[in-house]
């Protein structure tokens, strides 16, 4: 059982950014993430939006790390080498109920947030700038500052930084006990598959699944729920340079109109309470959502050919707002928990936040030998460029790489991130055969123990054994 | 296998029936010829089914497999040669040539094109996954579901079936005329398919049948595909028309695209044509190269 100064339990982009910003000091931590990546569950799927902030509440805690986030997109972005699109943001006032809240509510919001390069268009000025608005707009509001983001690659990013600077990154290990030693101030982590961690703090960025994990240690005072939301892909051209937002009403902030930093279209998300925090499922009402909601800012929506529906869901706390702080039952375990919907855009601000607070309480000294950077690979021998992905012009040579990274995928959707195979019109159904056959031989492991992304998610049987295994039922719910 | 030569009268992209036709008469004619293709074999998608009565698909062996025709550059003036981009193993490397003949076939719409609803567990993949995987021994499943549309989808099935899988059942839509297998159900005529459940992998499909009733078909894999599509990704970026009602590539009535010295012929056409006109399209189409050619 190997002993460090921290644990972080959970791989989003919270707690690799709190891993990124505590690997500044000199102290032996490691972060711990229950699937085979990480990124694997809020953080993957979302509107992809570095949020400037302007329509938080005034005052609260978001809103203060959504401004000291705001401030080091600039150079993060920079350092950690991630694609960052400052495209700026519309929101398009369709009726004049809502020209009126725009310009009697979130303006003087925005002003408020201290996101003040914000700008009143007319009818005329936003049809200049997004042709294929409602052409029942009333007027807008232009935010400069809003920018899009990869989400996978960021918290891949600020993973393999850290990493880069001593910190470990362990995979696969879900977190199902936790002890605390009062005489030896230590915890004592253990995961399903048996390995053992100990540590003097615990900081706890398990997502939707942090009230679990906080009752590990007897710490019952707030729960998550799921929030879900839905999105649909488009990769058509849009003439749509900006996000396209709506007026938020009480309820949400409504469905969007996104590009992606790679190219093509968001639209959604819904927001729509469920039960299950593994429920990603689609629906047809869900789909008509989007549509229907989009098409009242964008009436194009309806004709949209898409090439990909997916659900993600936000952790929703039962105290309203961000869990951040020690816990009431154990000062040294740490909750960064209940970031709702704006985990991507306060992530800088976030894990400086936390890193800096844990530092400054114990005294940690900053190490002088810190890079901020990701470490580079130089490859030693010239890549092959024998194409694997047909759809997306992906070469073996650049799976190779991805695979030689400072975090290696050993999954296919691993991969897929990495380095964009899969993401084309077949959907990975021609070279997905082949890039389970490089991660097998990568991993050690057989073809049919390659994994699409989460656990259990095999995507062969072996041939061999398929008349002596039938399972009675082949539902396996995680 | 010869290393490419940097000019050429004519590169064919793809080694399917369609391209194989057409080489053999090319070569024939005495234009100097070569043939790439994407895939590690020859042969098209017809390789993967003896059932499709082809035999001598495989027996081309002057093909440079594992070798893609990534882009091109369109000729300036009437009598530039057209510079085809091609990626291999051993690197990137420029042939100019009179012709390209594209016959890189078609491929299918898999279930989020066509907006099936539901989870998105590990186990729903296309035909073109199903052959790829027993290729390296293994399954998508056990006891699959398979949606067809076609012969092909059939033949599939029948190769799960052979190799030990225990096909739940075969949904096809009204009127569909299907060839049939041994080892395999008759077919379920659906409505419609609904949508799929299971968390790390597919549990089950729920469909619609011909009664209007809703029903829940217990799988470990779905197979699933409906529409196709040319693969026209030899040509990306370069602006070539495509057909919107084929969802091919356009071509006029001499298999010539809209890009000067570039023709197709076979699937990547006639995405629905399902192999029926390949051979006969890639002969066609060498004699209007010839033709060109030769003047």
């Amino acid at each position: 059982m190997r002993t460090y100064d921290v644990i972080v339990v959970g791989g989003g982009v919270v707690g690799t950014s709190v891993l990124y910003h505590l690997s500044q000091y000199r102290r032996e931590i490691v972060l711990l993430e229950r699937e085979p990546d990480v990124c694997e569950g809020t953080s993957k799927t979302n509107s992809a939006i570095a949020h400037t902030g302007f329509d938080a509440k005034p005052g609260t805690l978001e809103s203060k790390l959504l401004a000291d986030s705001r401030e080091r997109w600039p150079d993060l972005v920079e350092q950690l080498g991630v694609p960052y699109l400052p495209c700026g943001a519309v929101m398009a006032a369709v009726t004049d109920e809502e020209w009126r809240i725009v310009q009697e509510e979130v303006l003087p919001t925005a002003l408020k947030n201290g996101v003040d390069d914000v700008a009143l268009l007319t009818r005329e000025e936003v049809i200049d700038r997004m042709p294929e608005v409602s052409s029942e707009v009333r007027g807008g509001l232009l935010v400069p500052r809003e920018g899009l983001i990869d989400p996978f690659w960021l918290t891949r990013a600020y993973a393999e930084a850290a990493i880069g600077n001593g910190a470990q990154v362990q995979t696969s290990a879900e977190v199902t006990h936790i002890t605390y030693n009062d005489s030896t101030e230590l915890f004592t982590v253990e995961t399903a598959d048996g390995r053992v961690f100990a540590a003097s703090y615990v900081v706890n960025a398990a997502g939707l699944w942090s009230d679990d994990v906080a009752r590990l240690i007897g710490d019952d005072s707030f729960r998550i729920t799921p929030r879900k939301g839905e999105f649909v892909l488009s990769e058509e051209e849009l003439a749509l340079p900006h996000i396209l937002l709506p007026v938020p009403n009480r309820i949400s902030k409504g469905i969007l109109v996104t590009p992606i930093v790679f190219g093509g279209y968001l639209l959604g998300p819904t927001a729509d309470d469920v039960e299950d925090k593994f429920d990603r499922a689609t629906t047809q009402e869900g789909l008509s959502k989007v549509i229907e909601g989009t098409a009242k800012i964008y009436p194009r929506s309806t004709e949209l050919t898409s090439i990909r529906q997916f659900a993600g869901l936000r952790a929703v706390s039962s105290t309203g707002g961000f869990i951040v702080g020690p816990s009431p039952a154990n000062s040294a375990f740490y909750h960064v928990a209940g970031i709702r919907s704006t985990g991507i855009s306060v992530s800088p601000g976030l894990g400086a936040h936390v890193a800096n607070d844990m530092a400054s309480q114990h005294g940690w000294a900053a190490r002088e030998d810190w890079h901020p950077e990701v470490p580079v690979r130089v490859a030693d021998e010239p890549r092959s460029e024998e194409i694997v992905c047909l759809c997306r012009t992906i070469t073996r040579g650049e799976i190779e790489d991805a695979l030689a990274s400072p975090l290696p995928p050993t999954t296919v959707d691993g991969v897929k991130r990495r380095t964009g195979a899969c993401l084309g019109d077949c959907q990975g159904n021609l070279c997905m055969p082949e890039i389970i056959r490089i991660l097998a031989e990568r991993n050690g492991t057989d073809y049919t123990d390659v994994v699409k992304h989460i656990r259990g998610s095999r995507l062969t049987v072996s041939t061999s054994q398929s008349a002596a295994t039938k399972p009675e039922g082949s539902v396996h719910h995680v | 296998m010869s290393e490419l030569k940097d000019t050429l009268d004519v590169l064919i992209a793809g080694a399917g029936q369609a391209g194989q036709a057409a080489y053999r008469q090319l070569r024939d004619s005495g234009l100097s010829v070569d043939m790439v293709d994407f895939e590690p074999e020859p042969g098209g998608e017809l390789r993967f089914y003896p059932e499709a009565g082809i035999q001598h698909l495989t027996k081309t062996p002057d093909v440079h497999t594992r070798t893609t025709v990534v882009g091109i550059l369109p000729p300036m003036r009437e009598t530039d040669l057209l510079e085809v981009n091609l990626s291999a193993a051993s690197g990137v490397q420029s042939v100019r040539v009179q012709a390209l003949l594209v016959c890189t076939g078609q491929l299918d719409y898999s279930r989020e094109n066509n907006r099936i609803p539901g989870q998105r567990p590990a186990g729903v993949v296309t035909p073109n996954f199903v052959m790829r995987a027993l290729n390296n021994g293994a399954l998508p499943g056990i006891r699959p579901v398979i949606y067809a549309d076609s012969d092909r989808d059939i033949w599939c099935a029948s190769q799960l079936a052979k190799a030990g899988a225990e096909v739940q059942a075969v949904l096809a839509q009204p009127g569909t005329n299907l060839a049939t297998a041994p080892g395999l159900p008759a077919p379920t005529v659906i409505q419609s398919v609904d949508a799929v459940r299971g968390g790390s992998r597919i549990s089950s499909v729920v469909i619609t049948d011909v009664n209007g009733r809703e029903v829940e078909l217990l799988c470990d894999a779905f197979i699933y595909a409906s529409g196709r599509y040319g693969n026209y990704f030899a040509l990306k970026g370069s602006g070539v028309q495509l057909d919107e009602e084929t969802g091919g590539l356009w071509t006029d009535q001499a298999f010539r695209t809209s890009i000067p010295r570039v023709y197709a012929a076979g699937t990547c056409v006639n995405p629905d044509a399902m192999h029926s006109q390949s051979e006969a399209q890639g002969r066609a189409a060498a004699e209007v190269i010839v033709r060109d050619l030769k003047g």
